[in-house]
């Protein structure tokens, strides 16, 4: 027996074509583990303090060189985008070379340079590395600051803000770290175009003279190249590099809010909301509670196995995918963000179900699968990172930057494996805050508002609060209800002259004359109008019999008469004046200022909302067309007043509706107006608008 | 032709080191399966993947989006795998996977430790084997396929540039069909279409299986006959889709995105299959217009008329077609209309005159470059071998394909830009920003 398996085991051996004698119900198990070997990049530093270091990799005839500036964290103030700009200003030639020569020689030979405003990254191949390296370090030590290029870069700057106005992810993302970190801290800043347009190429010479300095910098060669030969091309490209103090600024370091709260940022072409759990905590690698709280992190979300995934994608289908980082920083605190973007109809129960994965992580010791899968994923990418030169060199630095201990990295596995869950569930506690957390939702918030503001969690609702898309506190937004198909402000503003009468009998009117009555503080105020289609009004505010008040309008002049003074009208208020003397204003509108803003609620009933002026929005009833509010904007004084006058009790006069009752409210008074009569296409005597 | 290439060949030799040859071994197995094995032990890495040759090309117009659906579904599970755990089984051995699709092809691929060859092999064959393909597993893709479509396209600055184009050149053939394919068409399919569709497109005699990286060839061999030989094999796939008529007349169409402030404008031409030397001679003259900031458009339109934001001209290298696609953003006050006649202007100066001996040199440095670090990373060389395999009939292109670059002459640039970058023969699509009524001011 023994010797017919001892033949068959040779047969299969020889013939390894017959079928398959595995069993695959079984999940094969890993092979010995590969050995870990971990280079130290060979380094030295310049006396100015740059730092050199070399990864030599021969496998392909390539060279890269990064140059990383570590600089603190530079607060920009009003003129947000300087740093940017500066970063758009490097590399336009040198002070040695002309821009256009200098582009053409990097082209030519076949190199990549990519500058900013702290450092560059260069790379071509291993020939013509000197002469790459050269020019970089020419282009980055000796820049050229000409005007009319920084005119030109920020021209394009302010269109690529355009270009991103009414992207959603751009919109939450400034909001996001803006709600985080706070308006006065470097993260929590952000480029606009005012910041921008502010900026001079002043500006730029002064961040450079003061931040591009070799003190924190680093030069990482990576690639077909020895030691000695770098050594010797640093030495002479960067030793003039002149060393100067950088100052650290101060800033405000954020906090974390009371309780959590859901911060709305309105954005109504999105098709999607853009959800984010936030906060920060205290967090570098020397912490001890570094390696607990990124395994934390790795199994609430850091990929296609965590519990955001499985949850909201693999098991719900909320999302493309859910996930979460822990940024730690040794410069500011460190922030948490739990993210998704999902369809706008579950916004709400996305919201629930982040949430809920954070607080399990503190409510419940994790599985020991899930341990054990994470750190063998740990040990995987550790694998996985020594294919890539890129690596070592990253490790180094960050030892360096980071004043982490030499054997940081070759102990990371150890300090990794040792976590247990015990371990992660304290850290949760303190680090992953979901009764303490931000939870920026971007999206449309006439899809998903509602919704959001009526979460149940832990048997309360959430406080709402509303943000612009540039991060301003807002009231609610208001939404417009769905319209019919094809509606449009001029198709509202037609139905409204057909319902009060068809625009051919509205057109046909000569004159209008009207007298209401309001009743004021016990005291009787009388109106009288008189308008004519020549564009002439004369309106007298009379009480007891006595002209109070007199306005005035004659095609391009018009007064103003109060208690026997006259004043004579022009500019904005002759303008205004004017416009109120159209006896169906309707019928005269720029169609080019209209503009449908959209199905509204006005007192309980649906109206359309239509600009119809900068400083006019009318409201018209969606079923019967008539108008039923006008809401005017207007300076007085200096200072902008909003007047609202509801209309109503329409009659009809010789065929054409006319409303009977007007409520005006201006500023905080209100009064009711009754109109007594009106009369149309009368003779009326020219001398009334002399 | 031979004769001139030798010559290049010639003279390139003096200067150029070559880059490390890849080195590599290839064989059938029976069920028709095409295998590639590429053997480097310089890191403990390795790359197993499999290339379908199925993609949004090969799908019922009425139907469209399989292929990228079941990029989703084939992870759902298989008899041996349970729903849910192909994720957790990758990443719990110290992996990393993903896959995508094109409208050519599905490349799904996984990279381990080299210690977890053997487990790499396993997913792929159970994969190739018996994917269970379920209601469950359906109904919850389709939705998160919706999602990536809002997330990608919908919510996405101009994000449906894409779909106009080829909805505008492509009148007959399957290339009208984007990748994500039409929801509804999603929504209206059955389970038996998806598993009909699994049977004829997701067999070995349609695939190609790469292994790469820390491996001992004969040693894999074997694994991959043990997981892979008993595949059984599917029926023959033809291919006969319609082809398009030359386009002789210029189209101008419209596209309207509201996610965006900045109008844009796409030129597009329809040009001849990736396997061509002429798809090739387009490669070189993107290059030529718009890879650097010495590059023709940048130097003219942002850097010394600064009347543009952004210009780019690329070649989509497909199977059937290739698409020739300039795109540009106006800077400011700028039309379309003026930038149009900016860029035909360096169209037809290639038209019109031989690029110049320095740029021709700058063009070769380039390609010399980018060839030297397509072949950087294990992960990479898989996928260009399965590739090169797959779509031009010659892995060793890997190899080779530079030489094709360097033959190329200024006169043949020349030429090709005559014969397919001309006005008639393009769409002209305007893509601009959708004003909504409660936003006109």
């Amino acid at each position: 027996m023994k010797q017919l398996n001892y033949i068959l085991f040779a047969l299969f051996l020889g013939f390894s074509t017959l079928s398959a004698q595995i069993d695959r119900s079984q999940q094969p198990q890993p092979g010995p583990a590969p050995e870990i070997k971990l280079e130290d990049p060979l380094q030295f530093q310049l006396k100015n303090g740059l730092t050199v270091m070399v990864v030599e990799n021969r496998k392909l005839p390539r060279v890269s060189a990064t140059l990383a500036i570590d600089n603190p964290l530079i607060f920009e103030g009003e003129k947000a985008g300087v740093l940017s700009l500066l970063g758009s200003m490097m590399g336009k030639g040198s002070a040695n070379i002309e821009k256009d020569a200098f582009d053409e020689e990097i082209d030519f030979l076949g190199a990549r340079l990519n500058m900013g405003p702290s450092g560059f990254y260069v790379g071509s191949l291993k020939r013509y590395f000197p002469r790459v390296l050269e020019m970089a370090a020419d282009a980055a030590l000796h820049p050229k600051f000409v005007a009319e290029e920084f005119e030109k870069e920020k021209a394009k700057t302010l269109d690529g803000i355009k270009s991103s106005e009414k992207d959603v992810k751009t919109a939450a993302r400034r909001v996001e770290n803006l709600l985080s970190y706070g308006a006065q801290h470097p993260n929590g800043e952000f480029i606009t175009k005012e910041s921008v347009g502010g900026v001079g190429v002043d500006d730029i010479k002064v961040m450079y003279n003061r931040y591009y300095k070799p003190n924190n910098a680093y030069l990482v060669v990576i690639g077909d190249i020895d030691f000695k030969t770098v050594k010797k091309m640093a030495t002479k490209l960067f030793s003039k590099w002149e060393a100067e103090d950088i100052l650290k600024q101060s800033y405000p370091e954020p906090e974390n809010v009371p309780a959590t709260t859901i911060n709305f940022v309105e954005m109504p072409n999105a098709v999607q909301s853009e959800i984010a759990v936030i906060n920060t905590a205290s967090l570098d690698k020397l912490n001890p509670d570094y390696f607990p709280v990124i395994i934390a992190n790795q199994i609430l979300g850091g990929g296609g196995e965590a519990r955001l995934f499985l949850n909201l994608r693999e098991d719900k289908g909320f999302t493309y995918g859910s996930y979460s980082r822990f940024s730690d920083s040794h410069k500011t605190k460190a922030r948490f963000r739990a993210s998704a973007s999902v369809r706008n109809a579950v916004t709400d129960s996305a919201v629930v179900e982040i949430l809920h994965e954070i607080n399990k992580l503190s409510d419940e010791l994790v599985t020991d699968d899930e341990l054990a899968l994470v750190k063998a994923k740990y040990t995987g990418s550790f694998v996985l990172g020594l294919e890539k030169p890129e690596t070592v060199a990253q490790n180094a630095l960050n030892i360096k930057t980071q004043k982490l201990p030499a054997d940081f990295y070759k102990t990371f596995l150890q300090k990794i494996n040792a976590v247990t869950k015990e371990d992660v569930q304290r850290v949760a506690k303190e680090y992953f805050l979901g009764n303490n957390a931000r939870v920026v939702v971007t999206g449309k918030g006439s899809e998903v508002l509602d919704a959001l503001e009526k979460i149940d969690y832990n048997g309360n609702t959430l406080k709402v609060t509303y943000f612009d898309k540039f991060g301003n506190p807002t009231e609610r937004p208001k939404f417009s209800k769905p319209m019919p198909e094809g509606t449009t402000a001029q198709s509202v503003i037609d139905n409204y002259l057909k319902a009060i009468g068809g625009a051919e009998k509205l057109k046909a009117i000569t004159s209008f004359q009207s007298i209401s009555e309001a009743n004021m503080q016990g005291m009787t105020l009388e109106i009288d109008t008189k308008k004519t289609n020549q564009m002439q009004m004369n309106t007298e505010v009379k009480m007891m019999g006595n002209v109070m008040q007199k306005q005035v309008v004659n095609k391009d002049k018009g007064y103003m008469e109060m208690q026997g003074q006259r004043i004579d009208l022009e500019g904005e208020q002759l303008t205004q004046m004017q416009s109120e003397a159209q006896i169906i204003p309707e019928l005269t509108l720029d169609s080019e200022a209209l503009a449908l803003v959209g199905l509204v609620d006005v007192d309980g009933v649906d109206a359309y909302e239509v600009k119809i002026s900068d400083n006019t929005t009318n409201f018209y009833d969606a079923t019967s067309f008539l108008k039923i509010k006008i809401v005017q904007t207007v300076e007085m004084m200096g200072n902008s007043q909003t007047n609202t006058v509801v209309v109503g009790d329409y009659k009809e006069v010789d065929g054409i509706k006319f409303p009977h009752k007007l409520s005006m409210t201006m500023g905080p008074q209100a009064v009711d107006f009754k109109t007594q009569s009106i009369k149309i296409n009368t003779v009326l005597a020219p001398t009334v608008f002399d | 032709m031979k004769f001139k290439s030798y010559l290049f060949s010639f003279v390139f030799a003096s200067c150029i080191i070559h880059a490390q040859q890849v080195s590599f071994e290839e064989f059938d197995l029976d069920n028709g399966l095409h295998v590639i094995l590429h053997q480097d032990n310089s890191a403990p890495v390795v790359t197993t993947s499999v290339l379908y040759h199925v993609g949004s090309k090969d799908e019922d117009p009425e139907r469209t989006g399989f292929a990228h659906f079941f990029e989703h579904l084939l992870f759902e599970g298989t008899e041996n795998i349970e729903r849910g755990k192909w994720f957790s089984i990758v990443s719990s051995n110290g992996g990393s996977n993903n896959a995508y699709t094109t409208d050519d092809f599905t490349y799904y691929y996984e990279v381990f430790p080299s210690n977890n060859l053997e487990l790499g092999l396993w997913l792929e064959s159970e994969r190739m084997l018996h994917p269970v393909i379920n209601e469950i597993g359906v109904e919850t893709q389709n939705e998160v396929v919706k999602e990536e479509k809002r997330l990608r396209y919908d919510n996405s600055p101009y994000g449906k540039w894409m779909e106009s184009v080829k909805a505008e050149l492509y009148k007959e053939h399957p290339y009208k069909q984007t990748a994500i394919g039409k929801m509804e068409h999603l929504d209206a399919a059955t389970l038996e279409e998806f598993i009909a569709f699994n049977e004829k497109f997701y067999v070995p005699n349609n695939a190609v299986l790469v292994v790469a990286g820390d491996i001992d060839p004969v040693k894999t061999k074997k694994m991959v006959n043990d997981y892979f030989g008993s595949i059984p094999k599917g029926t023959a796939i033809e291919r006969n889709y319609p082809k398009e008529a030359p386009i002789t007349e210029a189209i101008k169409a419209e596209t309207f995105d509201s996610n965006i402030q900045i109008p844009a404008l796409f030129t597009a031409y329809r040009t001849p299959s990736m396997v061509t030397r002429e798809a090739r001679i387009l490669d070189m003259i993107s290059t030529y217009l718009s890879d650097g900031n010495s590059s023709k458009l940048y130097k003219k339109l942002v850097d010394k008329k600064k009347m543009s934001l952004q210009v780019a001209a690329f070649n989509i290298s497909q199977e059937d077609y290739g698409t020739y696609v300039i795109f540009t953003l106006p800077l400011g006050d700028n039309s379309l209309e003026a930038l149009t006649v900016e860029i035909d202007e360096e169209i037809e100066k290639l038209q019109n005159e031989l690029i110049s001996e320095k740029d021709y040199q700058k063009l070769q440095n380039k390609f010399e470059t980018n060839f030297v670090s397509s072949n950087s990373s294990v992960e990479g060389i898989a996928n260009s071998l399965a590739e090169y395999y797959t779509l031009y009939g010659d892995t060793n292109l890997i190899n080779t394909e530079i030489d094709i670059y360097r033959s190329i002459t200024r006169e043949e640039i020349q030429a090709v830009a005559k014969k397919y970058l001309n006005p008639n023969q393009r769409l002209v699509l305007d893509y601009l920003p959708e004003v909504a009524a409660n936003e006109k001011q």
